[in-house]
C-alpha cells in the first residue's frame, strides 16, 4: 500500500539518509528513491524507540519509594492493578514464582507495541506496526526469547522433551505438531497485530476523509437551510429569530459526528492488541519455563 | 563504559540490518481473468470467515454473560477469559483478511 511521505521520515532521511544509503548498497539493497534510502515506518519506529529511551532514562532517575510523583503512581499501575492485569500479576499468575525474571523482555515489547499502535492518533504519524516487517520483528524477538528461557531453565534434551509430548509412545506423532504449532504462534502473533492494525486505521481514516468530504458538501447545504429557515413566520418572535444563524453554523459539522466512533474503535483495537502481545508471550513464557510435577 | 559503546554499535548494526526487509521486488500481475476469479472467491472466503467468527464469538460471550451472572464474584477473571478469547476467534477471520489485502488487484 502506498504510503504518504511522513514528516519524521523526511527528517530521519535528511539526517541519516546519506550515512544509511552506502551501507545498504554494501549489503546489495537498492532503495526506489536514494534520497529516502529509509522507509517511514522505519523512521517512525527509529524515533519511538530513541524517544522512549530518552523519556524512561529521565524517568528511572526521578523514581523514589518515599515520596512518588504523580506519573511514579501511574508507572506503577503498569506493573500491577487492581484489575489484575499489570505485568507483574500476569506474571505471577501465569509464570509461577520466578516469573519476574523475565519483565525485561515482555514489558519492553509490550511498551514498544503500543506506542507503536497508539503513535497513528496523532495526525502526521503512520503506525509502524501497520507495516508486516514491525510486527514481524517483535514476534521474532518474542520467539527468540521464549525459546532462550526454555533451553536456559531446562536445558537442551530437557527442553527438546517438551516437543515429543507426554507419553513416549506418541513422540514421533508429537514432534511434527509440536514443531508446526511453535512456528505458528510466530505467524498469529505478527499477522494478527498487523491485519488489527491495518484494518482499524483503514477504517478510521477512511470516515474521517468520508467526513471531511460530507462537511464540504455541507457547507452548499447550510445556505439553503439559512434561507429557509429565516422563512419561518416569526410567531415567536424572540424564540425563532436567531435559528437560521444556530443551524447554520452546526449543520457543516454534523458529518464528523460518525468519524468519532471509528476514532474510538482505533483507539480500544491499539490498546487491546497491545495488552495481547503482552499477554501470549507471558504464556509462551509460561509453557516453555514449566517444570513438570 | 565500554559496555554501552559495545551497545550503541550493536544498535546502529541491527537497525541498519532492518532496513533490507522493506525491499521487496515488485510482483507480477496476474491476467485479468485470474485477478477476478481471485477477487470474487476472496469476497466469499471473506464472507464464510466473518459468519463462523461471529457465530463463536457468540458462543464465547453468551456463556461469559452466564457464568457472571451465576457468579458475579469471579468477574475479573471472567472478563479477562472473555477478553483473550474474542482477540484469538477474531484472529482467525483476520488472517483471511490477510489473503484478501495481499491478493486482490482487481
Amino acid at each position: 500500500m502506498e504510503q504518504h511521505p511522513t514528516w519524521i521520515g523526511d527528517l530521519v532521511n535528511q539526517w541519516l539518509g546519506a550515512l544509511v544509503l552506502p551501507l545498504l548498497e554494501a549489503i546489495g539493497v537498492h532503495p526506489h528513491d536514494p534520497a529516502r534510502p529509509i522507509p517511514d515506518h522505519i523512521a517512525t519506529e527509529w524515533f519511538i524507540a530513541v524517544l522512549a529511551v530518552i523519556f524512561f532514562l529521565w524517568f528511572r532517575s526521578r523514581l523514589s519509594a518515599d515520596n512518588p510523583g504523580g506519573l511514579q503512581l501511574c508507572a506503577e499501575q503498569l506493573l500491577s492493578n487492581s484489575f489484575r492485569v499489570g505485568l507483574y500479576d500476569l506474571l505471577d499468575e501465569i509464570v509461577g514464582p520466578h516469573g519476574r525474571q523475565h519483565l525485561a523482555l515482555v514489558g519492553s515489547v509490550g511498551l514498544f507495541v503500543l506506542f507503536c499502535n497508539s503513535i497513528s492518533l496523532i495526525p502526521g504519524f503512520v503506525s509502524p506496526t501497520a507495516h508486516h516487517t514491525v510486527p514481524l520483528g517483535s514476534a521474532l524477538a518474542v520467539f527468540v526469547y521464549y525459546n532462550y528461557a526454555g533451553l536456559r531453565a531446562h536445558g537442551a534434551f530437557g527442553y527438546g522433551k517438551h516437543f515429543l509430548g507426554p507419553v513416549p509412545a506418541l513422540a514421533v506423532l508429537m514432534l511434527p505438531i509440536e514443531l508446526i504449532s511453535h512456528a505458528a504462534r510466530l505467524l498469529s502473533l505478527t499477522v494478527r497485530l498487523w491485519v488489527n492494525m491495518v484494518v482499524s486505521e483503514l477504517l478510521y481514516l477512511t470516515f474521517l476523509g468520508l467526513g471531511l468530504f460530507a462537511m464540504t458538501t455541507a457547507w452548499e447545504v447550510n445556505k439553503l437551510l439559512r434561507s429557509v429557515t429565516a422563512m419561518i413566520p416569526s410567531v415567536i418572535p424572540s424564540f425563532f429569530d436567531g435559528i437560521h444563524v444556530v443551524l447554520g453554523s452546526v449543520s457543516p459539522l454534523a458529518p464528523l459526528v460518525i468519524p468519532l466512533f471509528f476514532v474510538g474503535l482505533h483507539i480500544f483495537v491499539a490498546f487491546l492488541q497491545a495488552f495481547v502481545f503482552t499477554l501470549l508471550p507471558v504464556v509462551y513464557v509460561a509453557g516453555a519455563v514449566a517444570e513438570e510435577h | 563504559m565500554k559496555k554501552a559503546v559495545l551497545l550503541a554499535g550493536l544498535t546502529l548494526v541491527l537497525f541498519t540490518f532492518a532496513l533490507p526487509a522493506a525491499a521487496q521486488a515488485p510482483e507480477a500481475k496476474p491476467p485479468d481473468q485470474v485477478a477476478m476469479w481471485i477477487a470474487i472467491t476472496s469476497g466469499f472466503a471473506m464472507a464464510i470467515a466473518s459468519a463462523f467468527c461471529g457465530i463463536a464469538q457468540a458462543k464465547a460471550c453468551s456463556a461469559a454473560c452466564e457464568g457472571l451472572a451465576r457468579n458475579p464474584g469471579a468477574a475479573p477473571a471472567i472478563r479477562f477469559s472473555l477478553i483473550l478469547a474474542l482477540v484469538l476467534i477474531e484472529s482467525l477471520a483476520l488472517y483471511v483478511f490477510a489473503i484478501v489485502f495481499l491478493k486482490v488487484t482487481y
